[in-house]
């Protein structure tokens, strides 16, 4: 190009742009270890920020539903040990 | 669209839950986006830099992508053409030392002086290119390195086929006088 200052034309151009530019291949390693680490990124994104939030509201509400559950059992049960101590009481009575 | 576009949309559509999918979209790609990125920067290392924040930008947005016609390759030279307009942005406020170590192997050149004389010209035409705006920069790389044609490039460049062979014309002209110059100043 500079030493015997030939003149420029497209041919010429392009001639000298299809020896310069030409493809190069990437390292494989890097190829490789780039691929591995994208795919375990995706791997470790299973959950997106919203299916999170959406599994969180189920927990919260199933927990509130299962002691509401456990609560009126509890008070059944209170209420049936009272039922069973007043007739207990009432049966003393009559037989007194 | 042809049966290999239809099968890269489907990718596309399966790469957002599934890694397998990405990986291989990855594979397909990896290679042309680091090419392009290689001769925007001149750096080996940038080049891996920047072409693993390409693939981790696009992983994060694939969910996103929308079939418009413009093959998913377009949306990843988009997203390598910001990264790398971000880097030059970052570069030029800091001191540089340019580096311009990469050589063609024509295959052809063997004597030491001929040699020497193909690394000069491969360096002044190299640098003349980096010069370039760089949509005239992503043209000729498109064009010589990837070898597609003025409608693929189009697609890619959202530009006509006939406004790329404008451009082309446009590029080629303004590379002579580049050359040109530099030629000038490095007899002077």
């Amino acid at each position: 190009m500079t030493a015997n200052r030939q003149r420029l034309d497209r041919k010429r151009i392009e001639q000298l742009l299809e020896e310069s530019l030409i493809p190069i291949e990437p390292s494989s390693s890097f190829v490789s270890d780039l691929r591995a680490r994208l795919v375990t990124v995706r791997g470790g994104q299973v959950l997106s920020p919203w299916m999170l939030i959406l599994i969180l509201a189920s927990v919260v509400i199933f927990i509130a539903s299962v002691l509401g559950l456990v609560l009126r059992v509890l008070l059944a049960l209170l209420g049936l040990v009272g039922l069973m101590e007043r007739r207990r009481r009432d049966s003393k009575a009559l037989s007194a | 669209m042809t049966p290999r576009d239809s099968d890269e949309m489907e990718l596309v559509r399966r790469a957002a839950s599934d890694s397998e999918a990405f990986g291989e979209l990855y594979n397909r790609h990896v290679t042309r986006i680091y090419n392009y990125i290689y001769y925007r920067t001149g750096d080996y290392q940038d080049a891996e830099d920047l072409t693993a924040r390409v693939f981790q930008r696009a992983l994060g947005h694939v969910a996103n992508f929308q079939d418009q016609g413009v093959p998913f390759s377009a949306w990843l030279y988009r997203i390598a053409h910001n990264l790398v307009a971000n880097w030059h942005r970052d570069r030029s406020r800091r001191p540089v030392v340019p580096l311009e170590d990469h050589v063609a192997d024509t295959g052809a050149v063997t004597h030491p002086e001929a040699l020497a004389m193909a690394e000069e010209q491969n360096r002044i035409l190299l640098q003349a290119v980096r010069k370039l705006p760089p949509d005239r920069q992503q043209l000729l790389i498109l064009k010589f390195v990837e070898r597609l044609s003025n409608a693929e490039i189009g697609q890619i460049m959202g530009r006509t086929e006939g406004a790329i062979k404008s451009l082309y014309h446009r590029t080629l002209n303004s590379l002579r006088d580049q050359i040109k110059s530099m030629d000038d100043r490095n007899l002077n």
